[in-house]
């Protein structure tokens, strides 16, 4: 049973990641949005929640929090998306008319603007302490079912995977999403045919955030406590691996990369502390994922499940 | 691969590598047993041993596995300790896979983390039912919470314990308005919010409360508002990065203010970096639990093992360890629930003072009652699962830290 906890845990995990790399697809993937602010949104998403449900009950010379409201979990989760892709939009309104690089370091310093506000406005988000007892939905339901608690919220991660992923194809299949391909291609030529290449931008930028919002408030609710330790940007990087790994482009894909990169973290946790440098295995794990990305890359530049076709787009074998 | 799609033989062919080395790793875990049977007892530790706090694991693990070594040669039922060691990378994201792991791996037992990341566990241990001892969580967040039915322990005194002793040396030394400075981040601002509490309800005055960014260039303007502030006392929490760089700004503005450190930096490397000579002729002044009646022993033990001193928690990590294995020993069995039964009466103050393992097994064995007495403090639990013991205020002198005055639980607590 134990390890059938530990595959739930690491499930719940990856399926947390593949929301946070299937937002990140639609900017990088599907639009060519450099963005480096998906922490951000994930921070924003998870904090949103976990304020919104719980109360102020924190005692002790901590506590300065001020602002609680004890809502429904649902209404947290749906505030915590909603919020993010507001974040999202915010940013992409100030930036996205930025290209490249200029939009990497805009997106990479509004994410840790973000975080520093968390990390310092302690009335709203108990600052560098952790914010805990946030609730988990369901729990007292589930709790006198027959099954785990984390089984039921590992299908509740997945169930919203596979219906983030099932529209996320559909959009990208369809009119929007062959805008956002074009723009990613060339701006010039979807302006050209006259679409609003500003606009559509800003709705995929506000659309990724908002799932990378569901995701942090998934993530908040399932870990009780929070704190900005968590909303790092080594995480936006980490999602960059998972949607590169997989495959830019492709919302398979980049669910395959998020698993691929959890379950090579998990796995090198097996490594007995007694091996020849197990005291650097952080580092070890980060360039194994590294490697990993490598190999992949130069056997399949277009990723696991990448599109070889969108890799030559733009490029003389493409034309 | 067509127009963006995938065969079904590539997504069966990817999905199949990447499982299979899914399970060949978790595989490797290999079901241990848990605490049943003749095999090994899985004990865990999840410390931090890289990122932020990465010095506190390593110290930890080496005083650990100073007990480690005397309960692997008298044995815990004819059988000896394995140790599964997990790093939380001082996050909690890594922390609860690390937990998850160690969960996994069914240890019997846990030495728990840091500050950083135990609130993220408070509930996961509950669930897990695993007995778990912090040998480094001096947050006053973790105040009201532990003991035997929350299934947690710390070996180190809460903050606020701490934070009493630096407010009432500086109060004994007839200073009225402190001003507390410390790192912005969770460990820091629990230990400075205890000091300033304590001092001000005493009737001292909180002159000023700066805090100190990390990764800074310099901390002159914050030494300066300090200054201007009033104060007649300086309390810093703020690790040994932080706490270099402002004690280089602090003796460059001149000030004769008195300056009090954490305990993290009590260390002979903060030493080195600062300077003995700028430390002792400074009026620098440092509190840290005072040893624990087994100290003189532990530290022999961990020079003969490690060739070194202990470090900051290497004390915690070992009485941590040794309470562990001598609550199974009374228990009579390695599992969780006997562990976590048994973690208070092993530490009563009504039973036969031991401070080793090997003495308490042979009292036990023997039909008595033991009281554990630690290297890092006498490790008399509370309801909440905290030890209360006496503090030191240390100063530099000859290039290491020496003992001014202690403060005794009792004094502390009152």
């Amino acid at each position: 049973m134990a390890l059938l906890d530990l595959l739930l845990v690491v499930g719940i995990i990856a399926g947390v990641y593949s929301l946070l790399a299937i937002g990140m697809n639609i900017h990088w993937g599907d639009t060519g949005l450099l963005n480096f602010a998906h922490a951000a949104f994930f921070a924003v998403g998870a904090y949103t929640s976990a304020i919104l449900t719980t109360p102020v009950l924190e005692t002790g010379l901590l506590a300065e929090r001020v602002v609680g409201f004890d809502l429904p979990v649902v209404a947290g989760i749906a505030a915590g998306t909603v919020l993010a892709a507001g974040l999202g939009f915010v940013i992409a309104t100030t930036s996205v008319r930025l290209e490249g690089d200029y939009l990497a370091m805009v997106t990479l310093s509004s994410a840790e603007l973000v975080r520093l506000v968390i990390h310092n406005e302690a009335w709203l988000t108990t600052g560098a302490q952790t914010l805990k007892n946030i609730p988990r939905p369901l729990e007292s339901t589930v709790t006198t079912l027959p099954v785990s608690y984390d089984l039921f919220y590992f299908l509740l991660v997945w169930g919203l995977v596979a219906v983030t992923y099932l529209l996320f194809e559909r959009m990208s299949s369809g009119p929007f999403g062959r805008v956002l391909h074009a723009i990613r291609e060339n701006d010039d030529v979807a302006l050209a045919l006259g679409k609003d290449v500003s606009r559509f931008k800003l709705k995929s930028f506000a659309i990724g955030a908002g799932v990378a919002g569901l995701a942090g408030s998934l993530w908040a609710h399932y870990v009780y406590a929070i704190s900005p330790v968590m909303f790092l940007p080594s995480l936006t990087f980490l999602i960059w691996t998972a949607v590169i790994l997989g495959g830019a482009g492709s919302y398979a894909g980049a669910i395959l990369g998020a698993v691929v990169i959890v379950v090579l973290r998990q796995v090198t946790r097996f490594i007995p502390g007694s091996v020849p440098f197990a005291d650097q295995l952080p580092y070890i794990r980060l360039m194994f994922v590294g490697v990993v990305l490598v190999v992949v890359l130069y056997y399949r530049p277009e990723g696991l499940l990448g599109n070889a076709q969108r890799l030559q787009a733009g490029t003389s074998e493409g034309e | 691969m067509v127009d963006g799609r995938f065969s079904r033989r590539q997504v069966v062919k990817t999905v199949g590598v990447g499982g299979i080395v899914g399970l060949a790793g978790c595989a490797g875990s290999g079901g241990s047993g848990g605490g049943s049977g003749d095999g090994p007892i899985p004990v865990g530790t999840l410390a931090p041993f890289s990122q932020g706090l990465g010095w506190v694991g390593p110290n930890a693990a080496r005083g650990r596995d100073v007990a480690l070594q005397s309960i692997n040669e008298e044995t815990i039922m004819g059988r000896e300790v394995e140790i599964n060691e997990q790093d939380t990378e001082t996050n909690p994201q890594a922390a609860v896979s690390g937990f998850t792991t160690l969960n996994e791996a069914e240890v019997v037992a846990m030495l728990g983390p840091s500050s950083s990341v135990i609130p993220n566990l408070f509930q996961p241990i509950r669930d897990a039912q695993l007995p778990t001892l912090s040998v480094s969580a001096g947050t006053i967040q973790m105040d009201d919470v532990g003991g035997p039915e929350e299934y947690l322990w710390r070996t180190v005194p809460s903050d606020a314990i701490a934070g009493r002793a630096q407010g009432q040396y500086a109060l004994s030394q007839d200073f009225t308005s402190m001003a507390v400075t410390y790192k912005n981040d969770k460990g820091s601002q629990s230990f400075s919010a205890s000091v300033a509490d304590y001092f001000t309800g005493q009737g001292g005055d909180q002159a000023a409360d700066v805090p100190l960014e990390n990764n800074a260039d310099s901390y002159r303007s914050e030494v300066q508002e300090i200054i201007d502030s009033g104060a007649d006392v300086i309390s810093m929490t703020a690790g040994t990065e932080v706490s270099a760089l402002f004690m280089q700004n602090y003796i460059q503005a001149g000030t004769d203010i008195p300056l009090f450190l954490g305990n993290d930096v009590l260390t002979p490397d903060f030493i080195e970096r600062v300077g003995a000579d700028v430390l002792a002729e400074s009026p620098v002044f440092g509190q840290a639990p005072a040893p624990g009646p087994a100290f003189d022993q532990f530290e022999q033990r961990h020079r003969d093992l490690h060739d070194e001193a202990p470090g900051t928690f290497g004390a915690a990590g070992y009485d941590a360890m040794n309470l562990i294995a001598l609550a199974a020993v009374r228990g009579g069995a390695a599992d969780r629930q006997t562990i976590t039964q048994n973690i208070n009466p092993v530490a009563r103050p009504d039973g036969t003072e031991v401070s080793t393992f090997a003495e308490g097994k042979s009292e036990l064995e023997a039909g008595n009652e033991i009281n554990y007495q630690g290297a890092s403090n006498p490790q008399n639990f509370d309801q909440n699962g905290d030890p209360v013991g006496p503090f030191s205020v240390l100063e530099v002198e000859d290039g290491s830290w020496v003992k001014l005055t202690t403060f005794s639980a009792d004094e502390l607590t009152t």
